[in-house]
């Protein structure tokens, strides 16, 4: 389904509604990536990836920012993702929020896991980043 | 024989690496460009730096050529070094014009005199910009510098289209040949071509039969990545070095941009590969410069990591101690310095470039990650240099079937190395 907002409306039409549960940091650089948000909860780090298509360049984004946070997820607009996609998605441990564009409502599809790929010296890099920013 | 190293002058930061490897260097290449950037201290530190290292100078007209866009600033406005430079070569016009030079322009323009001006730039442009001091201490002493090489003015062919530029190379090379008696210098055709020229058989023929006049070539194929290239694009370099090197046995054929790749070439008569303090081993013809990221040298793969890739494979090897990290990863002096306990994800960190981290680690990520760079290239040109071709085929595959058996990376990763052996050992 094609839409008629870019990536960056669809972050802003999102962030309120994350702002309620997190703190929210836009546009986080680490290494070679750019996050578009990361949300921070007591300790906790976890990174959003917005797309409206291209999946499969999605999952490469994630599985870098699996390294340094403690979750990730991948935003879209509302839309019936394939079975192998969300197959994919849960093999590695990627949630998945939907956003309404007409009702403003966002839905935790998938429930993501701890990050396995995680690697704990630079996730605490990134971790003292954000708390600069 | 042996393979000789060639390192461009990029920056004036280069000059504290390049001295700390001069002993392991045979020729430095100034681009003319740089040269007209901060051009006293580019003098000085010739002299002062680098007192008895040959040098060339790349003539670079080819950038007044292209797309102007690629020589300009974030502001749109032509870099000063090139202002400069296109004074020098008498081609301030295509600055004021703001259009890229045509045929019929260079033609107006006079071969003759594009020929002289770029050749006596190469020859003099140095010693007329060193400081004043210099300069007379240098007149008493009578060790005016020049340049060990010339390098004929060339425009680029990067497609069919752009062949009709080749007889305009042909005539400044044909002049070239005349002026160059005057400062008795050999004088190097300069090759510029694309991939599509390289695997055009007929045109690259017709361009090495012009060229072998010369009395030596310098090539730079547009953006020839050794990691991404298909076994045919290999197979046609090989046969540009051996086809001209059937017609001139005993002239010197140097690669401008090449990495490990291009140093086995030298089983086929490539007799130098040059390539920057940070990295410059392939390089974009019609393209401007970008935003550098220092990245880490994989020595078992021949290439830069992106520092995502390196995090994983130190995880998924695993290395837990500094021993492991030397077997496995690297054991040159500057690893040997910073990964000096068993916090390996710590210690590398130092090699470890971010875009939005502070200065200091941007800093040491750059400084460490150049010195590795260096030292790597260092044993591979002694490698090259000390063993077979079959010795370094065999090396290239017990590395391939290593990292294959243990699934340390994923393919696309390391799977050149599978591309550059299929294509060398039907050559053993």
């Amino acid at each position: 389904m094609r839409h008629n907002l870019s990536e960056q409306e669809l972050v802003q039409k999102v962030k309120p509604l994350l702002l309620k549960k997190y703190e929210v940091f836009e546009e986080v650089k680490i290494f070679t990536r750019s996050i578009d948000l990361i949300l921070k909860k007591k300790d906790t780090i976890i990174a959003v990836e917005f797309k409206l298509r291209n999946w499969k360049k999605a999952f490469e984004q994630i599985m870098d920012y699996q390294l340094v946070t403690d979750y990730s997820y991948l935003c879209i607009p509302k839309t019936k993702l394939k079975e192998d996609t969300l197959l994919l998605l849960k093999e590695r441990g990627i949630g998945l929020l939907t956003y309404d564009l007409e009702t403003n409502i966002l839905v935790e599809e998938v429930k993501p896991s701890s990050s396995k790929e995680k690697v704990d010296f630079y996730r605490d890099y990134l971790f003292q980043k954000v708390l600069k920013l | 024989m042996k393979l000789e190293h060639l390192i461009r002058f990029d920056t004036a930061e280069d000059k504290i690496f390049l001295q700390e490897y001069l002993n392991d260097i045979d020729l430095i290449v100034f681009n003319a460009n740089i040269l007209c950037h901060q051009s006293t201290n580019k003098a000085d530190t010739l002299y002062s730096s680098f007192p008895n290292k040959k040098f060339f100078i790349d003539p670079r007209l080819y950038s007044f050529q292209l797309n102007l866009s690629n020589i300009k600033n974030k502001a749109g406005k032509i870099k000063s070094s090139y202002m400069k430079l296109a004074i020098e070569y008498g081609l301030d016009y295509v600055i004021d014009s703001d259009t890229s030079l045509t045929i019929e322009q260079v033609l107006k323009h006079g071969l003759n005199k594009l020929s002289e001006d770029i050749l006596d730039f190469q020859n003099n442009f140095i010693n007329e910009n060193l400081d004043s001091e210099m300069k007379e201490m240098i007149s008493f002493s009578k060790q005016f510098r020049t340049p060990e090489i010339l390098i004929a003015p060339a425009f680029c062919i990067l497609d069919e289209k752009d062949l009709k530029w080749l007889d305009i190379n042909k005539k400044l090379l044909d002049i070239s040949l005349k002026v160059k008696d005057k400062y008795n210098k050999p004088l190097y055709a300069n090759l510029i071509i694309s991939k599509e020229i390289l695997s055009n058989k007929k045109a690259i023929t017709q361009i090495l039969d012009i060229y072998c006049k010369a009395d030596g070539m310098v090539f730079w194929i547009d953006d020839f990545n050794e990691v991404s290239i298909n076994e045919n694009i290999i197979e046609n370099l090989i046969s540009l070095l051996i086809y001209y090197k059937q017609k001139n046995q005993t002239k010197k054929i140097y690669s401008l941009y090449g990495g490990y790749l291009h140093q086995i070439l030298f089983n086929f008569g490539l007799n130098g590969v040059c390539h920057s303090v940070a990295y410059g081993e392939s390089k974009k013809i019609n393209h401007g410069g970008g935003i550098p990221l220092s990245k880490f040298y994989l020595p078992m793969l021949y290439k830069r990591m992106q520092p995502e890739s390196m995090i994983r494979l130190i995880r998924d090897i695993p290395i837990k101690t500094k021993k492991e990290f030397y077997e496995y990863i690297c054991n040159c002096p500057i690893c040997k310095k910073i990964i000096n306990n068993d916090n390996i994800k710590l210690t590398f960190f130092s090699y470890l470039d971010d875009l939005e981290a502070t200065d200091t680690i941007r800093r040491n990520a750059k400084y460490n990650c150049r010195s590795h760079y260096l030292e790597v290239k260092k044993k591979e040109f002694t490698l090259i240099n000390t063993r077979t071709f079959e010795d370094l085929v065999k090396i290239l595959e017990d590395t391939y079937k290593n990292i294959s058996i243990n699934h340390y990376m994923v393919k696309p990763e390391y799977i050149h190395l599978d591309r550059w052996i299929k294509v060398l050992k039907s050559y053993i």
